[in-house]
């Protein structure tokens, strides 16, 4: 506790340097300029703005990364209470009380408590971080390989588990990531698999390619069905009143409550990610709330619980990311791809070799819920103007970033090809609703998974009694199984159903 | 949406068996009983093919009501997505030729003259700037190396 206190100190040194400072500003205003776009979540965002922070040094690059996470994670909550349109899943929630409180002209009270909601669950979230990544990362040096294949496979199977509206086409999705994962050189052998002549396929598929692709090509390709004009977005005129009352206060202290601590500790689940944080701390206040039938008719607490947890997650999300180097959500997944970009290797030893990186990202976080604050409260009527824009503006410019921002990780005209082929993959997926980010998720996790059971398999000389005989493999096992199994029986089956009936 | 989960679940089954073939094609096994490069995704493959299997199975079982409504695009709105489909492919294809720029605008000028059917000054200008202010943002100021095509020449 009194080293990572030591540690956060020098981090901040770091962090508050003008040119650190500058960068977090730039990453939030940015990240939040970005997530108020409709179909460009958490994930798109960070992948499309890597070209900005490609060339600084590590401890800023990342400085500025986590900037755009809480920024890009802001812009989603803005544009799911003024239009009902959420700019990412783990937004969905905030519509349903969010977009009514803005019906009733009360925007502002709603987008403020988002705001305050957010910084306060999220310091929250990034002292847990602080107070607990340290005994993480002691605990992590224990995870041999077969741990961590259980590891793995216990996020994939969480993850699937509150997916969507079937378990069934939850795994198919996260299969297809996992075969998907599969095509390149072999990651032991070298021999290439699924290649098909296409030598720019060797290294793989490209992360970027796919994530554009299916989230934000498959968005636009799915909204242009109808025709756009200028009538998908109504923006109310008057945002005057712009924080929550006492009264809104008083009504959303158990909500924020509740909402920093579950999205921290989903967070901290490898797979589980804000969409599931962000539901369920939305369901365990409409069950605890005295007043359960104002819900979806512009509760604050509506609105207080789902951002909490959403912003409290991120910090939860950090521990398995840096300490064991599972990303936990879509958005780590792609943090990890630039943590690689940067030739650093996330795990305990990070903790122990980079210091002088880890510390002042950690510390930049603080640094970061105060500038979303900051910028966010007086800016919103001009994110929010920016959604004047008819679609017909706003879709081109999409497909115009996605380009630039896959283009320009290699240089590859076959990389945007990619690209195109995601977002028909992406639609097809909405069409016939399979949720995307099992795929996402398993595709990250599916190197990591073959890697450790193969390894496994060569300490126990092909035996898979290797998994069962070490007792925190066998539990983390155990705990996938009962993951597995539980959504057949009685009550939890009831629980994915209720969580599942307030996702659609 | 029953008729539609059954005919996905039996693509994946054809995918599963594809993926299957082109496993068995690697090795399964390496020098020491290791696993081959083969194993991992062979694994996955017959996963996916009881996965589909298993989709086609619980919708042919349950009442069509449980699994909800598809709603297939019109034709018109099927025709809208393959038009804003078919533009992005030859931007893509003008890309390394055209370059960044002029496949940029060429692309927003097939979505707004051509799909959005636009005759408006106001879609001119987007046309014109939309391009322009990417173009200024990434290869100006972020120096991003994008393809500069003719304009290089």
């Amino acid at each position: 506790m009194t080293e990572s206190i030591g540690y956060l100190i020098d981090g901040f040194g770091v962090a508050l340097t003008l040119e650190n400072l500058m960068w977090v500003f730039i990453g939030v205003f940015v990240g939040t300029l970005v997530g108020v776009l409709p179909g460009l979540g958490t994930p798109a965002t960070i992948a499309i703005l890597l070209p900005i922070t490609i060339n600084l040094s590590p401890a800023t690059g990342l400085i500025t990364m986590a900037g755009i996470y809480y920024g890009s994670k802001y812009g989603g909550s803005t544009t799911s209470i003024l239009l009902n349109v959420p700019g990412e899943s783990s937004s969905v929630v905030t519509t349903i009380d969010g977009y009514q409180m803005a019906k009733q002209g009360r925007a502002g009270p709603a987008l403020g408590m988002a705001a305050i909601a957010s910084f306060i669950a999220g310091t929250f979230g990034v002292i847990g971080l602080t107070i607990l990544a340290l005994p993480i990362a002691r605990w992590a040096l224990t995870f041999g390989p077969p741990e961590y294949f259980a590891l793995v496979f216990m996020g994939l199977v969480s993850i699937v588990f509150l997916a969507g509206t079937s378990v069934i086409k939850g795994f198919i999705s996260a299969v297809l990531g996992l075969l998907l994962a599969t095509i390149g050189s072999d990651i032991v052998s070298g021999e290439t698999r699924f290649i098909f002549g296409q030598f720019q396929l060797l290294d793989g598929v490209e992360f970027i390619a796919l994530t554009i692709g299916i989230f934000a090509l498959g968005e636009v390709f799915l909204n242009v069905e109808k025709p756009v004009g200028a009538t998908i977005f109504k923006v109310p005129n008057r945002l005057r009143e712009l924080l929550p009352s006492r009264q809104d206060f008083m009504d959303s202290r158990f909500a924020m409550a509740q909402g920093s601590v579950l999205g921290f500790l989903i967070g901290t689940l490898p797979g589980a990610g804000a969409t599931v944080a962000s539901f369920l701390s939305y369901i365990v206040e409409k069950r605890f709330s005295r007043h359960p039938e104002r819900f979806g008719k512009g509760a604050v607490e509506g609105v207080a619980a789902p951002e909490a947890a959403n912003n409290s997650e991120t910090g939860g999300a950090m521990i398995p990311l840096l300490t064991l180097g599972i990303p936990g959500s879509g958005s780590t997944a792609v943090m990890l791809g630039f943590l690689v970009l940067y030739g650093l290797q996330p795990g305990p030893l990070l903790f122990t070799e980079r210091p002088e990186v880890v510390w002042p990202v950690i510390a930049s976080m603080y640094i970061g819920n105060v500038a979303l604050l900051i910028l966010n409260l007086p800016l919103v009527p001009m994110w929010a103007s920016i959604l004047r824009f008819p679609y017909y503006v706003i879709y081109p410019a999409i497909l115009l970033i996605s380009v630039v921002g896959v283009y320009s990780v290699h240089g590859s005209i076959f990389d945007v090809w990619m690209l195109m082929l995601f977002g028909v993959v992406g639609y097809v997926m909405r069409k016939v609703d399979i949720p995307a980010p099992p795929l996402v998720l398993a595709f990250v996790l599916g190197p990591i998974a073959e890697r450790a059971f193969r390894q496994s398999l060569v300490m126990s000389q092909g035996s898979l009694d290797i998994f069962i005989t070490r007792p925190l493999s066998l539990a983390l096992l155990i705990i996938a199984v009962v993951l597995l199994v539980l959504p057949l029986f009685g009550k939890a089956r009831r629980l994915r159903q209720n969580v599942v009936e307030e996702e659609v | 949406m029953r008729k539609v989960d059954t005919a996905t679940g039996l693509f994946f089954i054809l995918f599963g068996l594809f993926g299957i073939t082109q496993s068995l094609g690697l090795d399964l096994f390496s020098r020491g009983a290791r696993l081959g490069p083969g194993m991992y995704p062979l694994l996955l493959s017959i996963a996916m093919t009881g996965l589909g299997a298993l989709l086609v199975a619980s919708r042919l079982r349950g009442e069509p009501e449980r699994f909800g409504e598809f709603h297939p695009p019109s034709g018109g709105e099927l025709t809208r997505v393959v038009a804003v489909m078919a533009a992005v492919a030859l931007s893509i294809a003008l890309l390394p030729f055209a370059g960044y720029f002029l496949s940029t605008l060429a692309l927003v000028a097939a979505l707004l003259f051509g799909v959005e059917r636009l005759r408006t000054w106001r879609a001119l200008a987007t046309t014109l700037a939309l391009p322009a202010i990417f173009f200024l943002l990434f290869v100006v100021l972020l120096r991003v190396r994008l393809p500069g095509g003719i304009i290089d020449l």
